[in-house]
């Protein structure tokens, strides 16, 4: 089988789970995501708060303001300076200078330094610091112009000094409002800084959060999937471990990988031993290949859901039957093979030994019922001798006492015939050999006729009996009114028994519409235990235990009544209540009769013999040999051929044919073709071959379907003539025609004479006597012969067929043993025409038999030149 | 080693002494004082542009954060002037002319940082520009050389080195 894909259910199992992981792996990269984000935030913003710190450190360095109060401060010094040099001595002037050159420093710095320079670019300083420079380039040039005396440049520097130091002071305190306003600005950089970085940690955190929550949730649902997991697992381990079918799991090339406890303990294998093996190998018998093709395919499921069954292999090499459930399955992307195998060796033997004890039931029940029916036959023969001859000595001359004794003796036996009767009628009914009349009849009138023959008897128990028929009359209807008149017999004969003064009724009720006759006898006697009811038809029931056995019955007789109201295609059934009386009803289909039908046969007798088997006189009788397997189609055969006129022998197959063909000569053989043992072909083969009185014997092949190629292998065979089935009297009658036809005509078929003298049968007789022996028997049967065809010239004469049948008969027997082929068929021939009264062909086929004769003798001479022809007396073929 | 080069520099330094103390505008000097190895203790030293010219040359150029633009410095390692009186522990308390004074551990006191300064963009500075002797560290070779602590070390009008142990 090609596998097909299939997408939907391969993608099953990988399609589910999907979301969820999907779902799983965007929720990671989100958060890695995130996190990535918050820490390349955080590292920005700590860059920038460190940078603002860092830069704070940096603000700060050097000390800018106190380097700014030093300006004031050193420009107060120089004034100090300035001031102490009153008088101008070298020392002080000197120390003025030193300040001077300080501050000049001092300046340059504030003017120069990084730090200052928006203090210096302000609009309000500008002013102040240009007469700062101007002092400062005023003064050096008055201190450094050479030859000055220090006491005439002192009052214009004390001057210009107290004009400056209003400036000084408003650049330092320019400066501190500058510096405080550098340094909240800075300390709002830094705390704008440190809170957006604290937001991103707060940030941060709030992802890391989310992120364990969401990886707690993915664990928590992780280990929810494991537990549910470990839990079906485990179940299902239980329930693989504790099953009583082995359970096996194979994986693509049937490698076993799972192994269960009740596989161990039916094969054998430990689990261990058995994992990793080869399956076919581990439990197919050596010879499955052989023995059960397929045996592999099935162990991978071919054979579809549901139970085959299967021989397997245990471990010490026992064969057992098993019962095997294979399924693939397919897990991920390899298919694997789960096999249930329950050993069924036990319910495979007794269901063997179930049908051996129900055939050998079967078996035992036949031929009791047989023996019965034999015994019940034979015995009913001398039973009418006896009871005829009890009737001629009822009219002899007896005395009273001898009269009684004969009296009980004819009542005794009229029981016993009346028994023996009821097992032949069961017997028959069972074995359908009763057939059934489908003539007109008046209901009505058959119940008159029952009451009319039990009054007498009901009357002596002090019953009354009446007939009432419910609706419209029914008139005339077509029935077997003989079958019916038993059946209402027996049962109003059981109404009578068991009732004591009371009411005995027939009533006839007619359906028109389903064209069906209900009878009911209804008794006011003792009635039925509810118990008893179902078992009431059974055979061999008698539930009057309790009663005096005055009237003691086989138990048969509402067997019988249940048989024919069933083979009439009736049904039959009892309602009861004890005490109370009973109901017996009997439906029967019963068509109206037209004016046409004929009217019932003059009544015979109950137990009268319908087989109407009345030889057709214009028929030649033939002897015929059936050979049927199919009992049915044996049977109809056989009624149809014996209704003919003709003898019949039923042979079940070719074996049994055989068999019967060796002992006695048929005229002719209708060989249905399959058969068990032995089928028709291989029969009509082995007649043609063997020797016996049979070889010749016409073979009519019987067959369901003739196509001409066998049609021409049949004959080949040997069959003269083939016929189809089914076989009706006409296309039977048709065929003996031609057999009829075939043994008066002497030509036989393609002009071909017999052969003489079959040397294969003389070669067997040779090895079975030896040819000492045979050569006796040769001379014995010459001479023998020589006095039959005397004899048969003689009555041929006197025409005198029978005796010549006779003759003919015996003779034929003996050359077709002798194997004589050529005398036996010419035999055989007159034979038939003899008692088919045909005197004159004899007459003229008299001197061809003759000359077969001659031949036959001349051919036992050759082998056998010596033989004394004296030894004639010494007949001993017979 | 540092003998010889120390007595070179008494050598040199002994003969000027007295015209640095008199405070000649072109005969700069810078004083040592305090607890120098070798010396009894109240020995003041003076050393001129000469004297500190006769030690190793160092030079370097970075800006300053009070100056504008690229400065080229030329001085003596101050290591090397500590090593030559074999100052190897203590304290130097650095003081100028405006009466600024920073105290720098000896430990801290690096090669290849700190230089006494005696010449700026190779001319000598006067007193009225951070002269004579300028305390300056190679403000751009490294960032740990631009903090508050090194900016305060960065004395200028530098006039006497006392070691205090």
């Amino acid at each position: 089988m090609p596998q097909r894909p299939q997408p939907a259910r391969s993608r099953g199992p990988d399609a589910a789970p999907q979301p969820p992981r999907f779902r799983t792996r965007l929720v990671i990269l989100g958060v890695i995501v995130l996190l990535g984000a918050a820490l390349l935030g955080i590292y920005r913003y700590g860059a920038e708060v460190k940078a603002e710190i860092d830069s704070l450190a940096i603000a700060n360095s050097d000390s800018q303001q106190w380097s700014l109060a030093q300006l004031d401060v050193e420009f107060a010094r120089m004034q100090v300076a300035l001031l102490r040099t009153n008088p101008p001595e070298p020392e002080s002037v000197a120390e003025f200078t030193r300040r001077f050159d300080v501050f000049f420093s001092r300046v340059q710095t504030v003017l120069d330094g990084h730090s200052f320079r928006r203090i210096v670019a302000s609009p309000a300083a500008t002013d102040r610091i240009d007469r700062l420079q101007g002092f400062l380039r005023d003064v050096a040039a008055l201190i450094d112009a050479p030859d000055t005396s220090f006491a005439q440049i002192r009052p214009d520097l004390l001057t210009r000094a107290d004009a400056l130091a209003d400036d000084v002071r408003s650049v330092t305190l320019l400066g501190v409002r500058e510096f405080a306003a550098q340094a909240k600005e800075q300390r709002e950089r830094v705390l704008n800084a440190l809170v957006r970085l604290a937001a991103l940690t707060a940030l941060l955190m709030a992802a890391l959060a989310g992120g364990f929550l969401a990886l707690w949730l993915l664990w928590r649902f992780g280990m929810q999937q494991a537990r549910s997991l470990r839990a079906a697992k485990q179940r299902l381990e239980v329930v693989i471990g504790t099953a009583r079918d082995a359970v096996i799991v194979a994986d693509q090339s049937l490698q076993v990988i799972e192994f269960n406890g009740a596989a161990e303990a039916i094969f054998g294998y430990a689990r261990a031993a058995a994992l990793g093996r080869s399956l076919p190998d581990l439990i197919l018998p050596d010879d499955a290949e052989e023995m059960q093709p397929g045996a592999q395919e099935q162990l991978r499921g071919a054979a579809g859901p549901g139970l085959v069954q299967l021989d397997v292999c245990r471990g010490d090499g026992t064969v057992f039957s098993a019962e095997l459930s294979a399924t693939k399955t397919r897990i991920g992307r390899k298919d694997i093979y789960v096999l249930f195998l329950r050993d069924i060796s036990g319910r495979v033997a007794a269901r063997k030994e179930l049908i051996a004890a129900r055939d050998t039931a079967m078996a035992g029940e036949r031929a009791k019922a047989a023996f019965i029916a034999v015994m019940s036959h034979e015995l009913r023969t001398p039973l009418n001798g006896l009871l005829g001859t009890l009737e001629i000595l009822q009219d002899t001359q007896l005395d009273s006492r001898q009269r009684t004794f004969v009296e009980a003796m004819a009542q005794a036996g009229q029981i016993l015939l009346h028994h023996v009767n009821d097992v032949l009628d069961v017997e028959r009914l069972d074995a359908g050999k009763l057939s059934f009349a489908r003539v007109a009849f008046d209901p009505e009138q058959v119940a008159h006729q029952i009451i009319g023959t039990q009054r007498l008897a009901a009357a002596a128990r002090g019953n009354d009996m009446e007939i009432e028929v419910l609706g419209p009359s029914p008139g005339r209807l077509m029935g077997d009114p003989v079958r019916i008149r038993q059946v209402l017999l027996n049962l109003v004969g059981n109404a009578t028994k068991f009732t004591t003064d009371g009411m005995i009724r027939i009533e006839l009720e007619y359906a028109f519409d389903r064209s069906t006759l209900e009878i009911r006898i209804i008794d006011t006697g003792i009635g039925i235990a509810r118990t008893d009811l179902p078992m009431i038809f059974d055979d061999f029931v008698s539930i009057d235990a309790d009663l005096s056995r005055e009237n003691t019955g086989t138990g048969l007789g509402l067997g019988i009544v249940r048989r024919l109201v069933q083979g009439m295609g009736g049904t039959i059934g009892v309602e009861s209540e004890l005490g109370e009386g009973s109901v017996f009803w009997l439906t029967l289909p019963a068509p109206q009769a037209s004016l046409s039908d004929p009217a019932q046969a003059p009544a015979g007798p109950a137990d009268a013999d319908l087989s109407t088997d009345a030889p057709d006189a214009e028929v030649i009788p033939l002897e015929v040999l059936v050979v049927e397997d199919n009992a049915l189609n044996r049977t109809v055969l056989t009624e149809l051929l014996r209704q003919a006129g003709h003898r019949v022998t039923p042979a079940r197959n070719g074996r049994e044919c055989l068999d019967l063909a060796r002992e006695k000569a048929f005229d002719v053989i209708l060989m249905d073709l399959n058969m068990p043992v032995l089928n028709g072909l291989e029969a009509t083969r082995i007649l043609r071959t063997e020797p016996g009185p049979n070889r010749r014997t016409h073979i009519v092949a019987v067959t369901a379907n003739v196509l001409p190629e066998m049609a021409e292998r049949l004959r080949q065979a040997g069959c003269d003539q083939v016929t189809s089935k089914p076989i009706t009297r006409k296309t039977l009658s048709a065929a003996l025609a031609q057999v009829r036809a075939a043994q008066i005509t002497p030509a036989l078929p393609d002009g071909q004479a017999p052969a003489l003298l079959d040397v294969a049968v003389r070669a067997d007789l040779t090895s079975v006597f030896g040819d000492e022996k045979f050569a006796e028997l040769q001379a014995a049967f010459v001479a023998e012969g020589r006095r039959r065809l005397a004899r048969m010239r003689q009555l041929a004469a006197a025409g005198d067929l029978p005796d010549y049948a006779q003759v003919a008969h015996k003779f034929a027997g003996s050359a077709a043993i002798l194997g004589l082929t050529g005398l036996h068929a010419g035999l055989k021939r007159h034979e038939i025409l003899a008692k088919q009264g045909a005197l004159p062909e004899i007459r003229q086929t008299l001197a061809p038999l003759e000359a077969l004769w001659g031949e036959a003798e001349v051919a036992l001479a050759v082998p056998a030149p010596d033989a004394p022809c004296d030894a004639a007396g010494r007949a001993r073929m017979h | 080693m540092r003998r010889i080069l120390l007595s070179l520099i008494l050598f040199l330094a002994l003969p000027v002494l007295p015209v640095a103390a008199q405070g000649a505008p072109d005969g700069a000097v810078l004083v040592m004082s305090g607890d120098l190895p070798g010396q009894p203790p109240g020995t003041e030293i003076t050393l001129d542009m000469a004297a500190l010219q006769a030690l190793p040359v160092v030079q370097f150029a970075t800006t300053t954060i009070w100056t504008e633009g690229e400065q080229q410095f030329t001085g003596v390692s101050l290591r090397a002037l500590l090593d030559a009186f074999g100052i190897a522990q203590g304290t130097v308390v650095v003081t100028a002319v405006n009466d600024y004074s920073v105290k720098i551990p000896v430990s801290e006191i690096r090669e290849g940082e700190a230089i006494l300064a005696y010449a700026r963009n190779g001319a000598a500075m006067p007193l009225r520009d951070k002269g004579p002797f300028w305390v300056v560290y190679p403000y751009d070779s490294a960032e740990n050389l631009r903090n508050e602590v090194i900016y305060s070390r960065s004395v200028w009008q530098v006039a006497r080195l006392r070691i205090e142990t």
